[in-house]
């Protein structure tokens, strides 16, 4: 699983996906987007924490299902860590039953997609998250 | 490294989940021109190979083929000439 530099990325993001064949489709499709860098990926949720507090990456990409746990472990280390800035929470996930949807918004997700029918909407979501950030660096540098 | 092979549901999430990454390998922007040939030839290659493993998993799942009346094997086609 590489790291890469943050170097030169606007947005940074974690990938959090128990499934090989999704995180090497999602890394090319993230990293497709001007000014998106993937620069973790993590298939369990004690990778996840260790990349979040080592990575404090903009953006953290979570399954429901991981390898040998669940993402709802990662949300529940992550807010109890004492971050200055936490990530936007983006949840990709086969299970969009209500109950899993609940489960996840009350521990802090901030979007709750289906990977199969909203991976555009995943993406529409990181350029939004590109182009405030360039916004924001334009208004400071002004 | 030893792998242990999934059983039961965890295999077929496993297949949905490799066919969610083909269909993330093919997703497209939305705001590219419908005529226009936006793969590549490793991308194509990419999803071929994320299809036959998707296949693959999932033939692992279906049940095996009986032929009614038989041994289990299929018999021999029948030559016309």
């Amino acid at each position: 699983m590489p790291l890469v530099s943050a170097s030169n990325a606007i947005l940074t993001v974690l990938m959090v996906e128990d499934s090989l064949a999704v995180r090497q489709a999602m890394r090319a499709a993230f990293e497709g987007i001007p000014g998106v860098r993937v620069v973790g990926e993590a298939e369990d949720a004690r990778r996840a924490m260790r990349l979040l507090r080592e990575l404090r990456p903009d953006v953290l990409t979570l399954d429901v299902r991981l390898k040998e746990s669940y993402g709802t472990e990662v949300l529940r280390e992550l807010a109890k860590d004492q971050m200055p800035k936490k990530p936007v929470i983006m949840i990709l996930t086969n299970h969009v039953n209500p109950y899993v949807r609940s489960a996840f918004r009350d521990l802090g997700a901030d979007h709750f997609l289906d990977k199969a029918t909203e991976f555009g909407t995943a993406c529409g979501i990181l350029e939004r998250l590109v182009a405030e950030r360039r916004n924001g660096e334009a208004r400071h540098g002004s | 490294m030893a792998h242990e092979k999934p059983v039961g549901g965890e295999a077929l999430w496993n297949a949905i989940d490799t066919l969610i990454a083909v269909k993330i390998e093919l997703h497209c922007h939305p705001d590219v021109a419908p005529e226009a040939m936006i793969l590549s030839a490793r991308r194509v290659r990419s999803a071929c190979a994320t299809i036959d493993a998707a296949i693959a998993l999932l033939r692992s799942l279906a049940p095996p083929l009986h032929i009614p009346g038989g041994d289990g094997t299929p018999d021999a086609p029948q030559d016309d000439a």
